[in-house]
Parts: structure tokens; sequence; C-alpha cells
């Protein structure tokens, strides 16, 4: 049931996404959103489609991969299109009657709708493309790095950064041990698959008391391991492998800028915008 | 290298002491093995040289240290290398050679110089070809020699194993038994294995036998395995051929007490049998 379980959703590969520096890559999908917002006209749109299809195809991953991701949020676009259809005020288009009242859609609706539709399709290709070229132990070192400035206000990075790491080497053991205790419960007779939702709710009892019993005892132990191997937090510890930023992490600034700048031009500086 | 002066340990909120007025001498570069069925306080006994735990009452000196001198804890541990029981409950990484860093990590070693223990600590354990893997794809036996690899990267003169195949399968045990006499025998280091495996402790120079907290028995394994009615009282056994020698002997063969491996027993089986077929 657990078997071969992945986490996150990396993919393997050797493109200059996938060797990006990881607190780097965080840093421009964060940027990369945040200009998502700020474009308005359907040029700057075309632009950025443009800019995200080129970093698809360096990445190496399939389209399809990509278009998989965005299964999972399909009724969350809906929902959005909907909603900003429906109650966004402004010059009636026409409006569908209904009964004593009639809804009315706009024209603004229609736009607005539209662009967030467009906007929060693009966040998900964007973050998509960060988890599928960087592995779970990457992103946990770019967090760290991250947070490291915040050291001085006290936020723990090292100890956060150690936390996630700990967290994804024990998913397949923990996932490990849930198959067998779903086993040893099965094999007493414990039903899973029947009834309705609330039953299968009280069914899973039985196996969340032992898992978690267990977690608790083998975090004791792993404490104890750890402090054996003289760990205590953070501080003066070094690492094997410093992550460091290299060229290829500046050339990958640079044209993050220059998209940044061509975008720019077609947003503000154009004077060809819907009618 | 080890030693503990009438050492005594009870847990704060109880009066039954788990150690009580144990004295032991563990030479430098020997292999002890310290025996005893479950609850005797041989695995406490483990985190006394350690500085785990402390001790209540007496002294525990490591490499010289006394242990509860707060501010040399890690020159303690560092010395003395810690191995586990259960080889998933130990390992910090998601990777095999980042579980290695590990503690020279802790320690502050320079990079460079990790990356230099991280590969020799594999290769001493024979666990190289799976730097890059994940621990859970690893088997029992292979989990404990990346252990004992994680620990050795500290460059420990002394090696604790607190029952370090209780969890293993046969081969898994004969791995790591074949590891650990190793680097014993190849790189000095002072072993003390905690286990209640009679056939491991018998491949000791040196077998301590504790009951209820205290030290009953101290020898090779021959004069204590060839003591077999002492150790059955214990509730312990024998290695399986001293209890084949014991046997045979009370049918009035000739073979010696102190038989401790097949070799050995063979060989006398052969005399034996060799007497026999020419009178």
């Amino acid at each position: 049931m657990f078997k071969d379980i992945t986490i996150g959703q990396y993919i393997p590969g050797s493109s200059p996404l996938h060797k990006m520096y990881p607190a780097l890559k965080i840093i421009l999908t964060i940027a990369y959103i945040v200009v998502l917002f700020f474009l308005h006209k359907p040029l700057a749109y075309a632009a950025f489609f443009v800019f995200t299809a080129a970093l698809i195809l360096m990445s190496g991953i399939s389209v399809k991969i990509i278009l998989k991701g965005i299964r999972p949020m399909l009724w969350i676009l809906i929902f959005t299109a909907l909603i900003n259809l429906f109650m966004t005020q402004g010059e009636t288009v026409f409006s569908i009657p209904l009964w004593a009242f009639s809804i009315n859609i706009s024209r603004e609706g229609i736009v607005l709708a539209a662009t967030m539709t467009i906007r929060l399709l693009f966040l998900i290709v964007g973050a998509s493309l960060l988890t599928l070229t960087t592995s779970p132990l990457q992103l946990t070192d770019g967090i760290e790095k991250l947070l490291k400035p915040l050291r001085p206000l006290k936020v723990p990075s090292y100890e956060i950064a150690m936390m996630m790491t700990i967290a994804i080497r024990f998913i397949p053991t923990l996932a490990e041990e849930t198959d067998k205790i779903i086993k040893a419960q099965t094999a007493r007779g414990a039903d899973f698959e029947t009834g309705n939702i609330l039953r299968r709710a009280k069914a899973m009892v039985p196996i969340l008391v032992p898992l978690f019993v267990s977690a608790f005892r083998r975090a004791d132990e792993l404490a104890t391991a750890m402090e054996a191997r003289c760990y205590n937090g953070g501080g003066k510890r070094t690492r094997m492998k410093e992550t460091r930023m290299k060229k290829l992490d500046a050339a990958a600034i640079a044209v993050f800028l220059l998209c940044c700048g061509v975008l720019a031009v077609l947003e503000y500086a154009v004077k060809i915008g819907l009618p | 290298m080890i030693k503990t002066e009438n050492l005594v340990f009870a847990y704060e909120d109880s009066a039954d002491e788990v150690l009580s007025n144990i004295n032991l001498n563990i030479e430098k570069g020997s292999f002890t093995a310290v025996l005893g069925h479950n609850g005797s306080g041989k695995s406490t006994l483990a985190k006394m040289f350690n500085a785990i735990l402390l001790p209540s009452g007496g002294k525990a000196y490591v490499n010289g240290i006394d242990t509860s001198d707060e501010k040399r804890v890690f020159d303690i541990r560092r010395s003395a290398g810690m191995v586990f029981q259960n080889p998933d409950n130990q390992m910090v990484a998601a990777v095999v050679e980042d579980e290695v860093a590990f503690a020279p990590e802790n320690l502050g070693v320079e990079p460079k110089e990790i990356r230099a223990r991280v590969d020799e600590c594999l290769k001493t354990v024979g666990m190289t070809k799976y730097a890059q893997s994940a621990p859970s794809k690893l088997s029992g036996g292979q989990k404990q020699r990346v252990a004992i690899a994680s620990v050795l990267a500290m460059n420990p003169e002394i090696l604790i194993l607190d029952e370090p195949t209780a969890m293993l399968d046969p081969m898994g045990r004969k791995e790591v038994m074949r590891t650990v006499k190793r680097l014993n025998k190849e790189q000095g280091i002072t072993v003390v294995l905690i286990t209640h495996y009679m056939d491991e402790a018998a491949e000791a120079d040196r077998v301590v036998v504790i009951d209820d907290g205290k030290i009953v028995t101290d020898g090779t394994p021959r004069e204590v395995f060839s003591e077999v009615e002492k150790i059955k009282s214990l509730g312990l056994d024998v290695p399986q051929v001293t209890e084949l020698a014991y046997k045979l002997r009370a049918l009035g063969v000739n073979i010696p007490r102190d038989t401790i491996t097949a070799d050995e027993a063979f060989d006398a089986l052969i005399s034996v049998l060799g007497g026999e077929a020419r009178d």
C-alpha cells in the first residue's frame, strides 16, 4: 500500500534548473509569482507565456507532468473564475433572468475572471517547476539559507532544517510501520474498507494510536543517538556539502531581470492594450 | 580506557539500584563483551560510558575524563562512540553519506576533512557502494554498518555497541560482527559489546557477566563459559558448542569443558573418535 512512496514530486535531471542554487530558486519562484500579479495587458501575458514555456523546455520535464500538476487545482480554478464572473460589478454585457431577479455578467467580470484564471495557471506551473526540479533535501537547504539572516531574531533556522530533514528521512519508515499495523489489525479482523465515512474514520483509531506511540519511542531513541554523536543544535556546526552560488546562478539572475525588463516595457510602455 | 569506581546508578524516582557497586577496568585495544539477560542493567552500564547517563554514586572515567564533568561531555562522546540497537531509530539523514557526515558536522570539522572521513569510514565498513542510497532501502545489517561508520567518523578510540545485532537476521549479525572484529584487530579500537548472544560474546577477549546490576563473572570467554552451571543459573545460555561439549562430558566423552568455537569442538571430537577407532 505504501511501497515506493515518493516525497514531493521531484524528477531527477541535470538541467540548469536542477543545478541552480536552491535558495535562489525559491526566491526567483516567489519573484516570478509577484511579477505575475503586476501584469494586466494581454501582450505582457503573451510574453510571460513564452518565458514560462522556455523554462519548461529548459527543465527537460514533459509538459504532460506539468499539466498533471494543474488537475488537482481544477476546481479551485473554476470556482475562482465563476466568483469573479458573477460578483464583479460594472458595465453589464448580458444578464441571465432568474425568477424575481437576474444575474448580471459585467464586462469587467469577464476580464477579471480570465486574468485570475490565467494568473493561477501560471502560479501553479511556476510552483510545480520548483518542486519538480528540486529534491526535498535541496529545498530544505534552500529554506535554511533563506532563514539564516533571521537568526539574530531568534528564528532557529538550523533546527528547522534539521527537523525537515528528519521528517523526510522518517516518512518511509513510518509508512512501512503503518502498513505493518494495518496488516496486523486486518489479521485480527479489523475492517477498514466498508461502512460510511464516519465508520471508516473510527476504524483508523486503532492504527493511529500504535503509530503515535511508536513515533514517540523512535523520537526518544533518535534524540539519544543524536546526542551520542555530539549534536547540540546549530551553532558551530559545519556542512560537508556546502552549496554555493555559481556562475549559473548569476546567469539565472541576469536572465530573470532581463525578462522582467521586457515585461515592464510591454506592460507600461507599449500602448496596445485592451480597447 | 574505561574505568569505573564503585559505580552506582538508580533512576531518580526509584529506590532500586539499576547498577550497584560496579568496578570495571577496560584495557585499551581490548574487545570486551558485556553479557546479561533483559533488565540486568547491561544497557544502562553502556550509557554510563558515553555520559548519556551519569552515575548516581561512584565515578566513571573514559579516556581519563570523569563523565560527570559537564564541560567535557563532548570530548567523552567523541572518544567513546556508541551504536544502538535499532538501526532505524538512530539515523538522522535521508542519504547514507550525509548520515556518516552528521557527527563530524556536529563537531565543526572542516568540510574537506569531513568528505575524507566519510569516504574512509564507508570504505572501512564496506558500504562505499551505497553512499548515495536512502537508509530505508538498506538491509538491517547494512544499516548497522552505516551506523558504525557514522560513529567512526568522529575518530573514536572506543566503540560501544548496545545490542547492535538484536534486530538483525543471522546474515546481518555476521556482517556486523565481522566489521566490529576487524575494527578491533586492524585499527586497535577498544570495543565494548553489549549483547545477549553467547556466540558473539565468545568472540571477545573478555566477557563480563552482569546480573541484577552487579558483575557476577569476569574473565576470558573460555573461563566464563566453562562454568556451564553457573551461567545457566543466571538465566543465560552458553554457546551452542560449549553446550554440546558439556552434554557430551556428562555422557562420559572426553572433550575439554572450555570448548567455545566450532573448530575446537570439531578437533576435539575428531581426536575422541579417532582415539576410539584406534582402540
